[in-house]
């Protein structure tokens, strides 16, 4: 019981007073201590990573190995080149032409392939949600729109006084927006991380 | 009830039309660039302004957290301001805070070195990664020679001939950072306050609002705001590339965003009147 | 005390000192009083229509590092996997960091084991794709697609995806909540939103914890104080007197 309900709250504060006394005070020995523990979250995650890979080869074996013509195909397309790169990083490095020539060609590709869908649902999303229902959707998208035309060549094409109307949008309300919100953030995660530390927040570890 | 029926059909158009319009709509000026009038932003500017009056010979830190997804807006801003650089002479530095853009940090030094004929570790070297993204950093500001003490091969980096006499990161005269998360901001937290070292960030279009108010408190010299940064980068360079294509492709796609947006409330507007008026 | 942050401790001081005086008076009674936050009540409606309509809940983290928010999305995946439990719904929860793997399992099974359905428990329903954004992404869209979720629930450290999901979720006509570093995005295309600071305070509503309610009482009261160092600062400053800033950045 101590292991599951004390020990991870124990071991969070102690790591968290060494992190922050790291912060505010300049003693050479706690800063390096505060590094270290910091360099720790790495190590952990790397283990993790072994959990994280394991449950997704098993779940696309199973894929692969039973299921409709589709799912088979899905999941062989993850496994073979997860094994192919594993294989090549392995034996040739990840410096080799090979592993470059993969990255380059198979990795950056398909990245930036799902990365570009954003814009397809940036426009979906923009026809679907810049309706004006009332008062404030109105304002909405006229913010928008400002926010949208002003820094594109094409706002100084259609007026040339959008993109300094934009700028000022941009620099005044939208910052003091930006500034108010990012501190009521900035208070909730002081909070979240001060209840976290004190063991008051246990929801991530499933405590009670 | 016909023209009910388009005002209805116009509030509700399907998806894919929207998607194949705007395949369109990108894709023509990539293949034909269109020449749409562009604006230069006065942070952009001020970042040229405050390169173009670096001594030559400066030694200068890039630190290039591109990924395949911002390589878009982040890498033209990179060989742009890598150009003006050079052209100073300026002696350049290049890492990277995650391990994705290493390779980019390793491509950008190769495409210079060619360009412009230096000489590895002697004009342009490039740091070895370091994983802990802001802990790097911090890592970087305390003790920059201790964490990065080998290059990319794996080369001292005191070894290095022009790294002999730096001592720390105050020893930079500027950093530019491409961004990766808020790494701009970890350099401006880190180096730039403590180091007084000036800091300029080559952003994505969607972060540059969160870069202005460190911009604003001159925490930045300058600010590079997504594919628009780097085209007027070019443009003031009186050399456009790749993101000078790039930006009337994303004009086009603004366009085709206003329009569906001014089609769409049109559309609902009249269609409610029309309802009001059969009622 | 390292250069700049002498304010910072001061104020850090004055917060937990305001939390502790209501965690204080909390067990002596008096608790705090929070207004209930709207978009809480959509984890029991979607679980509800889920069930009804034979379809599964997804639940995502984003794709950004393990911070409070990701902690936060953990603490509402708690609510909606007892939610999901209850009602006997499916639920994926799709994670990008690896870290958060083995925490959105132990989790999702400690929600199962309260409501006595711990047999219905399905390790494998939480997925790791990917630590790269653009693998998670997809293997997401994926994983909704094929399971035509009918609740999609991003609260975390969500970036660049809160968009592809939320609008992929709308195409399946998914009751969806949002909360997050993507606040904006969320507006535009989720039915509710946690927005701000919202995402903290409904991870303590979920807890029903007295003291993590004295938490928001103090984060409440750290806003009115920042308030009026504002107001202040700006008066002085624009008066010529510098002291305060000087002050705070010592």
């Amino acid at each position: 019981m101590f292991i599951r309900k004390q020990l991870p709250v124990l071991v969070g504060f102690v790591g968290g007073i060494i992190v922050l006394g790291g912060f505010f005070l300049t003693d050479p020995s706690l800063r390096k201590a505060a590094s270290t523990v910091v360099s720790w979250r790495t190590t952990l995650a790397a283990f993790a990573l072994v959990l994280g890979a394991m449950n997704l080869v098993k779940v696309n074996w199973n894929r692969a190995s039973a299921g409709k013509p589709i799912d088979r195909l899905a999941g062989l397309a993850l496994l073979v080149p997860l094994v192919i790169m594993v294989v090549i990083g392995l034996t040739s490095g990840t410096t080799a032409k090979v592993y470059a020539y993969m990255y380059d060609n198979v990795y950056r590709s398909g990245a930036a392939t799902v990365f570009s869908l954003n814009a397809f649902f940036v426009v979906s999303a923009a026809y679907r949600a810049f309706r004006i229902r009332n008062a404030h959707a109105a304002l909405f998208m006229v913010a928008g729109l400002i926010a949208v035309l002003g820094p594109a060549s094409i706002g100084a094409y259609l007026w040339g006084q959008l993109p300094v109307i934009a700028d000022w949008v941009l620099k005044v309300p939208s910052m003091g927006a930006t500034r108010g919100f990012e501190i009521g953030l900035a208070l909730g995660i002081v909070s979240m991380g001060a209840r976290t530390l004190l063991g008051i927040e246990r929801g991530y570890f499933g405590g009670e | 009830m016909e023209k009910r029926d388009i005002w209805s059909t116009l509030s509700r158009i399907d998806a894919k039309l929207l998607y194949a319009l705007l395949a369109v709509f990108i894709i023509v000026p990539l293949i034909k660039p269109l020449g749409l009038p562009m604006s230069i932003p006065a942070e952009t500017r001020a970042a040229y302004d405050f390169i173009d009056a670096l001594p030559d010979g400066s030694l200068v830190l890039l630190s290039v957290g591109t990924d395949p997804q911002t390589e878009a807006e982040t890498w033209a801003q990179a060989i742009a301001m890598g150009r003006h650089l050079l052209s100073k002479k300026c002696n350049l530095v290049l890492m990277s805070v995650n391990s994705v853009g290493q390779p980019y940090a390793e491509r950008l030094a190769s495409i210079l070195q060619e360009e412009f004929g230096l000489e590895y570790g002697q004009d342009i070297c490039v740091l070895g990664f370091r994983a802990g993204e802001e802990t790097a950093v911090a890592g970087f500001a305390g003790d920059f020679l201790t964490l990065y003490n080998a290059d990319y091969k794996g080369a001292p980096v005191k070894e290095l001939p022009m790294l002999k006499g730096v001592s720390s990161a105050a020893d930079f005269k500027l950093i530019i950072d491409y961004q990766y998360k808020a790494s701009a901001i970890w350099f401006a937290r880190h180096v730039g306050g403590p180091h007084k070292v000036p800091v300029i960030a080559g952003s994505r279009a969607s972060s540059a609002p969160n870069m202005m108010p460190y911009y604003a408190s001159g925490d930045f010299k300058g600010v590079l705001p997504g594919i628009q940064g780097g085209a007027a980068y070019e443009r003031l360079l009186q050399r456009p590339d790749q993101a000078t294509k790039g930006l009337d492709a994303q004009s086009m796609g603004l366009i085709l965003v206003i329009l569906s947006v001014l089609i769409g409330n049109v559309a609902t507007v009249m269609g409610a009147q029309a309802k009001s008026k059969k009622a | 005390m390292a250069q700049g942050r002498v304010g910072i401790f001061v104020f850090l001081l004055a917060f937990l000192a305001v939390a502790f005086i209501w965690m204080d008076s909390a067990k002596k009674g008096k608790r705090p009083k929070v207004r209930r936050i709207a978009a809480l009540e959509a984890i029991e409606e979607a679980a509800g229509r889920a069930t009804e309509m034979g379809r599964p809940i997804h639940m995502t983290f984003g794709s950004g590092e393990l911070s409070a928010p990701v902690l936060a999305g953990l603490q509402v995946l708690s609510a909606v996997a007892g939610a999901c439990a209850r009602l006997g719904t499916n639920l994926y929860v799709s994670v990008c960091r690896s870290e958060t793997y083995p925490m959105a399992q132990e989790i999702m099974r400690i929600a199962y084991a309260q409501e006595s359905k711990l047999e219905e428990y399905k390790p494998d329903n939480v997925r790791f794709f990917s630590e790269a954004q653009q693998g998670y992404t997809a293997g997401v869209l994926e994983l909704m697609e094929t399971q035509k979720v009918a609740g999609n629930f991003m609260v975390g450290n969500m970036l660049a995806e809160s968009i592809t999901f939320a609008e992929t979720g709308n195409r399946l006509g998914a009751i969806q909540l949002g909360g997050g570093a993507a606040d904006a995005m969320f507006l535009a295309t989720c039915d509710y939103v946690l927005l701000g600071d919202e995402l903290y305070a409904a991870a303590a509503d979920i807890s029903g914890d007295a003291n993590q309610m004295a938490f928001l009482t103090a984060e409440e009261a750290g806003k009115y104080l920042l308030l009026g160092l504002i107001v202040l600062g700006s008066v002085m400053t624009t008066l010529g007197n510098q002291a305060l800033v000087n002050l705070i950045r010592r």
